[in-house]
């Protein structure tokens, strides 16, 4: 089989959409390793925003996660000669991405300082924080600021890797097996921490989620 | 369908964690972020990585088990060399020793005879090189001890050859000479020590067999406190001698009988103590 039509050898993403995502990324991925520097900014342009997302809503403060984000990606266009296409890119990406954070994380693990993203009140969101805010009566904006602290204080409460698989499963809606291969661990594994993670922050934002 | 039966008022924890989604930076600081990621980009680019970043993890989990093997043996290996160095250093110091004894009276001797003397001389090496010591200090001392019988067999092996220079052995085997010839010089230590053992040594001097045990030459603590009242009991009988050699040799065999050790031990079991009372023997 030749290298250029090669497919990715364990797709893990299920559908046909995102296998055909995989496939292009894969290819992006060989011009670069081929020569083409140019190529890996349109890598960064898919992703950086959904890499932001995970390395903000696990380090809950935005200043780290700009400097984590570009950094996995430098550290991504430095290592893609050895990227071989065994797993999809964004995988690969996540993954960098999910250890950096770690690793700063621990390092600084004593930091308590917290900078948070406004929320776009948008469909969905929009609509639960109309829910809310009808419920308890009160300004709309102090209750989002309010509504936003409690939840990252009710994340921050869960260890690291809770935090990283209630990210990825809730926030980025990765499947259990993707998040198995990102964070290295088995499925089970993942499946255990998402159920004791959403039990805590159960017990956390009782008051949002019984009122 | 579980969305649908839930009344619209309630919110999920999903429903919160979706809001988390919602968290997003404005447009501008995305143009902040691609200047920088551009200028760290450029960087790391200009920047040579250092090297201990370009070894990846795959080639080290590789080389563990042969670099854990070769820790382990180096490790043995520095413990067995730092456990062995105190025996080199005696081996090296014993062999200095040797050279400085064996040399000079082996100018005519074969290589093959050289290395014989020194294989069977090297495991009483130590006791031969103190022996030289004290050839230098006190020269009666030295022919009374047992390793100086050593010295005596090499030198004697070695002037069996015909050496046509002096050597140290022919020195020391000269003195010997000339106690031989001269019947003032017969009140030398050895033949002290022929006398006080019934003349029995004498035979064994004579006939002295090869020091095949390393322990041999190590003469006992009693006999080295003998010999050294003896030779100093010599050097004043030499000098009575030639006044007066019978009462010399009776001075002599007085002080070496009594320094035996049967007769310490006699005169020591004379004294008794009994309860209060204190009994000697007659």
């Amino acid at each position: 089989m030749p290298v250029g039509s090669k497919t990715l050898a364990k797709p893990l993403l299920g559908s046909a959409e995102r296998q055909h995502e995989a496939d292009a990324d894969w290819s992006v991925v060989q011009k670069v390793q081929g020569g083409d520097v140019s190529a890996f900014d349109r890598l960064i342009l898919k992703y950086r925003e959904r890499v932001y997302g995970v390395i903000y809503n696990m380090a809950a403060n935005r200043e780290d996660a700009a400097d984590l984000t570009q950094d996995s990606f430098i550290k991504a266009f430095q290592s893609i000669h050895r990227f071989q296409g065994q797993s999809s890119f964004f995988t690969w990406l996540y993954r960098i991405a999910v250890n950096s954070t770690l690793t700063h994380l621990r390092k600084a693990r004593l930091r308590s300082f917290f900078s948070f993203e406004k929320i776009n009140e948008e469909d969905k969101s929009a609509e639960v924080i109309n829910q809310l805010t009808d419920k308890r009566g009160a300004d709309r904006e102090l209750f989002v600021k309010e509504l936003q602290e409690k939840l990252n204080e009710a994340m921050l409460k869960l260890s690291i890797k809770h935090r990283t698989v209630v990210t990825l499963f809730e926030i980025d809606g990765l499947s259990h097996e993707e998040i198995a291969e990102v964070m290295d661990c088995s499925v089970g594994t993942v499946r255990s921490r998402l159920h004791y993670a959403k039990q805590l922050l159960q017990a956390e934002l009782q008051s949002y989620t019984q009122s | 369908m579980i969305e649908s039966q839930r009344p619209p008022t309630q919110v999920s924890l999903e429903d919160l964690l979706r809001l988390k989604r919602a968290e997003r930076p404005a447009p501008e600081f995305w143009a902040t972020f691609e200047d920088q990621l551009r200028h760290k980009q450029l960087a790391a680019i200009v920047d040579k990585r250092p090297w201990w970043r370009r070894i990846s993890l795959a080639s080290l989990r590789r080389l563990s088990i042969p670099m854990g093997a070769t820790a382990v043996v180096a490790f043995t290996l520095i413990s067995l060399r730092d456990h062995t160095r105190p025996a080199s250093k005696t081996e090296l110091t014993i062999g200095a020793a040797d050279t400085s004894l064996v040399q000079p009276s082996n100018a005519s001797t074969t290589s093959s005879q050289r290395g014989a003397e020194t294989d069977s001389v090297a495991p009483s090496v130590e006791p031969v090189g103190l022996a030289s010591d004290e050839n230098k200090t006190a020269p009666a001392i030295t022919e009374m001890s047992p390793s100086a019988k050593t010295t005596q067999q090499i030198v004697s092996s070695s002037v069996a050859s015909d050496s046509s220079e002096p050597s140290l052995a022919q020195v020391i085997l000269g003195i010997d000479g000339a106690s031989e010839a001269d019947p003032r010089s017969q009140f030398d230590a050895s033949t002290v020590l022929v006398s006080l053992n019934g003349g029995a040594d004498r035979r064994d001097i004579s006939g002295l067999p090869s020091m095949a045990s390393p322990l041999a030459p190590v003469a006992a603590p009693s006999e080295n406190r003998r010999s050294l009242i003896l030779a100093s009991l010599d050097s004043s009988d030499r000098e009575d001698s030639a006044s007066s050699p019978s009462r010399a040799a009776r001075s002599r065999d007085r002080i070496a009988s009594r320094l035996t050790e049967q007769a310490l031990y006699d005169s020591i079991s004379r004294l008794g103590l009994n309860g209060d009372s204190v009994t000697i023997k007659f």
